[in-house]
């Protein structure tokens, strides 16, 4: 028999859902809201008013740096965000005037029965059945058009499921022949990876995908700011120890304490296989060496 | 059913159409949820997933159907009950192997933006297509049958206590538990969410 475990309480969802449960507790709400069906639910239910009070700006303190710094950092919880702005704003919309209305009604029904003659008590009973007739009709064709209606929204969903599945077959068929004519698109020259020099630590290496068409691999090397002007780089393949590539002289990009050294190394000398790139500062034109900046390359 | 339909195409390289009904019998347990099931476990495994911030969600959810399936086909079958404990266990393995991953991997597109409420640079861009998504909500709104728009107008209006107290007349009123009227609201919203975001790609 498994040992008996309190039920969760909603403020552990919410703060799980705020990432600031401890990892025992949030493994525990993980597990269970894959298992059960009814802590699946809840703590879907504590999620969705969780991002309603963000989207009404309810949402205060701790919470509100949590829900910042934690919630938002997934681009499908930032999704849900937006839906719950446009959401709570349609809600808001329709509450207010639905209110109105009724408090309308309401007021208008009082004013008349201050003022209901008895003598008019018979004429208001036939006029009630009547009315009653006329709305039980109403309420029947508003059933037969809300029935009709139904159906055509049933049948406009077929259609538009069936459309769906036509879209996503062609896009998904599209997306392949653009990956096959252009893979060398998928390394933008603008993004760079920066590279810090290596140090006696045990930091794991970074593992670069270089698209098999790709022209150039861009790499940016931080170096101190109070460093030299001008640097140059030589690729070194760490299995013979050769030099495989060297670049020309290269300005550096000066910034507050780091100053950065951007390297574009061709692409088609990049096999799959550990790095290593030596940067030398020219100093009055000769070389000398600043760190070393390893890396691995992997191949799609 | 039809999005669990459409899944088959992705499976297609890794698990066979057999393998993938296999898989729909094994999560529904001897019920026929019509692939409801699946679509509900999936959902589940992306938020898993997400919620430790891993960066595709979506594929990590696929790989634990994939593993599933994979063990399914060669052992015939899986005595862990319910289905769902099986597939958490197969997913934890799954998400380590990605932190492994990840903590060596670099990614070259980091456009995760600065949360500032109200004026941040995703909803800004988010506002481009906000006319658009605006009307495919009122246009989703207009699909629910009135008393499920009623509900959940009802249910998701106001803020803090008087929400509360709505929530618990309404409750009484429908003659259902609080958390009951909670799945119920929530899944009206799901439905909607998942209206507008078709609605959004036709447009």
């Amino acid at each position: 028999m498994p040992p008996f475990r309190e039920p969760l309480r909603d403020d552990q969802l919410i703060r799980h859902l705020l990432g600031a449960l401890p990892e025992d507790e949030a493994q525990r709400v993980e597990e269970e809201s894959l298992v059960d069906d009814e802590v699946a639910a809840r703590l879907q239910v504590a999620e969705d008013d969780l991002v309603d009070a963000y989207a009404r700006g309810t949402l205060a303190g701790d919470r509100l740096a949590r829900f910042e710094s934690f919630y938002l950092a997934s681009p499908l919880r930032r999704d849900r965000v937006a839906f719950a702005e446009r959401f709570v704003a349609a809600i808001d919309c329709a509450s207010p005037a639905e209110q109105e209305a009724s408090a309308t009604v309401t007021a208008g029904w009082r004013g008349a029965g201050a003022w209901f003659p008895w003598t008019l008590a018979a004429a208001a009973a036939l006029l009630l059945a009547t009315g009653l007739l006329l709305a039980r009709d109403v309420g029947l064709r508003r059933d037969m058009a809300d029935a009709r209606e139904r159906l055509t929204v049933a049948e406009h969903q077929v259609v538009a499921l069936a459309g769906q599945l036509a879209e996503e077959q062609h896009a998904a068929a599209e997306a392949r022949r653009v990956l096959e004519d252009a893979p060398a698109a998928q390394l933008p020259a603008a993004i760079a990876l920066l590279l810090m020099p290596q140090t006696r630590g045990v930091d794991p290496v970074p593992v670069v995908t270089v698209p098999a068409a790709a022209a150039a691999l861009p790499l940016q090397l931080r170096v101190p700011a109070t460093g030299g002007a001008h640097y140059t780089a030589a690729l070194r393949d760490p299995s013979t120890n050769g030099i495989v590539w060297r670049s020309s002289a290269i300005p550096a990009e000066r910034g507050q304490r780091w100053s950065v050294v951007p390297v574009r190394i061709p692409a088609s000398l990049l096999k799959a296989q550990h790095y290593t790139l030596d940067l030398f500062e020219l100093r009055a034109g000769a070389p000398e060496f600043v760190g070393s900046y390893a890396f691995e390359i992997a191949r799609p | 059913m039809n999005a669990a339909i459409q899944k088959i195409d992705r499976l297609g390289n890794d698990t066979s159409r057999t393998a993938f009904t296999r898989l729909l019998q094994w999560l529904d347990d001897g019920s026929d949820s019509r692939g409801e099931r699946y679509l509900e476990m999936r959902r589940r495994l992306v938020a898993y997933f997400d919620r430790r911030n891993r960066p595709a969600a979506d594929v990590l959810a696929d790989e634990t159907f994939d593993r599933v399936s994979r063990t399914l086909e060669e052992s015939g079958c899986i005595k862990v009950t319910p289905p769902a404990r099986y597939c958490y266990v197969v997913a934890r393995f799954v998400l380590l192997e990605d932190i492994r991953r990840g903590d060596r991997n670099v990614r070259y597109d980091e456009t995760r933006p600065a949360p500032h409420h109200g004026s941040s640079p995703w909803a800004a861009a988010a506002e481009e297509g906000a006319e658009g998504a605006l009307a495919c909500l009122s246009r989703c709104l207009e699909t629910l049958k009135t008393p499920d728009r009623e509900l959940i107008v009802d249910y998701y209006r106001d803020a803090k206590r008087q929400r509360i107290d709505r929530r618990r007349e309404l409750a009484a009123r429908l003659g259902i538990t609080m958390n009951a009227l909670g799945i119920r609201a929530w899944r009206l919203r799901a439905s909607l969410e998942s209206c507008v975001a078709a609605c959004r790609k036709r447009a």
